[in-house]
């Protein structure tokens, strides 16, 4: 085989959700993860929304996408198209990111312009939105945590291979196919059947048929045409410029503790400049996003600035965060025992919230 | 249990369009104050992961649960979709001289 087995103990073993029809709802017992010192009436202003501002970042980035398209439809045939390309796919791709906070509902203000972006954005990047939305509740709900987490990029030992691949969005693209095809047919997935209630399959099956249909659409039109140009501008950006979202996503948890309840322990942020920022969509704040995913994006930089002092080393940028990850990686494929333990700062003000449990004694 | 009246804490403790936790008899609740000032109780915990739903943001009559942004009609308990699927329980309230009280018990 080409790559490694993902060991079994990765494989999801407990159902997974307290809407009924999955039998077990106990997600993470009574553990609690870890809070930042922050006062309600700051947060509550953090976690505000508005149509504006993300509108704008919203038709810029759509405005850049049609233009860099309109751009490198012209240098066909030519060398130019290389870095046209690349450009274009690279603005592309920023949909990945983006469908993230999209997804949390954090973006819009209203609901109906968030509904429009995220499943423009989930489309762009081939991830079909129920099985995704389940999916990525569970990874919020016990992140890099063995066996209930089924979003964990890098399992032990890391398979650099399997690792490698993902630089051309191979093994992502496969893990969404995977369940795309079955979900089509009406086969649930074994994954999905422990995060996914029934209640919700015939709309995943439906949706899953459409994405299908128009997969199988798209190939249809390049073998009627003789040419994989409609590929290179559809779903082709995230295999040949994924290279920002890469270094982005294997940055968040890849190297790091596993069932640990501490964010700062299994998630980076890392800062980067404006314009990468711009296409990531501040997910590079990505302990901040785990620690309160209905901030927006827009204001993640923010809530860092109130709680960096609570927060270990924050990287400077995809070079230095690189320069930690790769490594562990490396040493993580003949070495599973092996992960980056982060130094966090002495306690100061902080303290803990019970997350999961019921409350405790009453408050009269 | 027949039911009682409890009360719940002081109107000035919720601010407008906001949520407090109110715990009582090993239970928890959820206090809301609407935009139009009035005000509503239901179980504390969301029904999907049993997270405090305090700790959420209130939007005009909606609570966001603040774990997976689950959200609910707080003055029906309407679950508004994935990923919570199962209803709120929700509380009679009446505001007395200052004082919230919820209605609890079977
Ligand atoms: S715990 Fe409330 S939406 Fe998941």
């Amino acid at each position: 085989m080409l790559f490694k087995k993902v060991p079994e103990k990765y494989s999801l073993s407990a159902d997974f959700s307290a809407n009924t029809d999955l039998s077990v709802a106990e997600p993470s017992g009574d553990q609690t993860w870890w809070m930042p010192d922050i006062k309600r009436r700051e947060l509550k202003q953090l976690m505000q929304r508005q149509d504006r501002k993300p509108l704008f970042n919203y038709l810029l980035w759509l405005t850049l996408l049609v233009g860099t398209g309109v751009l490198a439809f012209f240098t066909l045939g030519t060398w130019w198209a290389v870095p046209a390309f690349l450009l274009y796919g690279t603005i592309y791709s920023s949909c990945d990111p983006r469908s993230h906070d999209l997804g949390h509902g954090a973006t819009f203000k209203s609901r109906w312009l968030n509904a429009i972006f995220c499943n423009l954005c989930l489309f762009m990047t081939l991830k079909e939105p129920i099985d995704w939305r389940w999916r990525h509740t569970r990874h919020h709900t016990d992140t890099i945590h063995v066996g209930l987490d089924p979003e964990i990029l890098v399992t032990r030992p890391a398979d650099l291979l399997r690792i490698a691949a993902d630089f051309f969005f191979i093994m992502q693209a496969k893990g969404e196919l995977k369940a795309i095809i079955p979900h089509a047919f009406g086969v649930v997935t074994h994954d999905a059947s422990h995060y996914v209630p029934k209640t919700e399959w015939k709309k995943m099956f439906w949706s899953s048929r459409f994405y299908l249909a128009c997969i199988l659409g798209v190939i249809a039109w390049c073998v009627a045409i003789g040419s994989i140009v409609p590929l290179l501008f559809i779903w082709g950006p995230r295999f040949y410029a994924n290279w920002l979202n890469y270094f982005g996503f294997l940055s968040q948890h890849a190297g790091l503790a596993e069932d640990s309840y501490d964010h700062r322990l299994n998630t980076r942020t890392f800062t980067m400049n404006p314009v990468f920022e711009f296409l990531y969509a501040n997910l590079n704040y990505h302990i901040e996003h785990h620690i309160y995913p209905s901030i927006p994006y827009y204001n993640l930089p923010v809530l860092h600035k109130m709680i960096k002092e609570e927060l270990p080393y924050t990287y400077t940028g995809l070079v230095d965060v690189s320069r930690e990850v790769l490594p562990v990686l490396w040493r993580q494929a003949h070495d599973p025992g092996y992960f980056t333990s982060r130094t966090l700062p002495p306690v100061k003000a902080s303290r803990v919230q019970p997350a999961f449990s019921a409350a405790p004694a009453p408050a009269e | 249990m027949s039911k009682i009246w409890v009360r719940a804490c002081a109107t000035s403790d919720v601010d407008e369009e906001d949520v407090i936790r109110f715990d009582h008899a090993g239970s928890t609740y959820a206090i809301y104050r609407s935009p139009d000032d009035e005000f509503f109780a239901t179980d504390g915990l969301c029904t999907h992961e049993r997270v405090h739903l305090a700790d959420g943001l209130v939007m005009d009559n909606i609570v966001e649960c603040p774990k997976h942004n689950g959200r609910f009609d707080y003055r029906t308990g309407a679950a508004k979709g994935a990923p919570v699927c199962v209803n709120l329980r929700t509380y009679a309230t009446r505001v007395d001289g200052g004082d919230v009280f919820i209605e609890i018990g079977d």
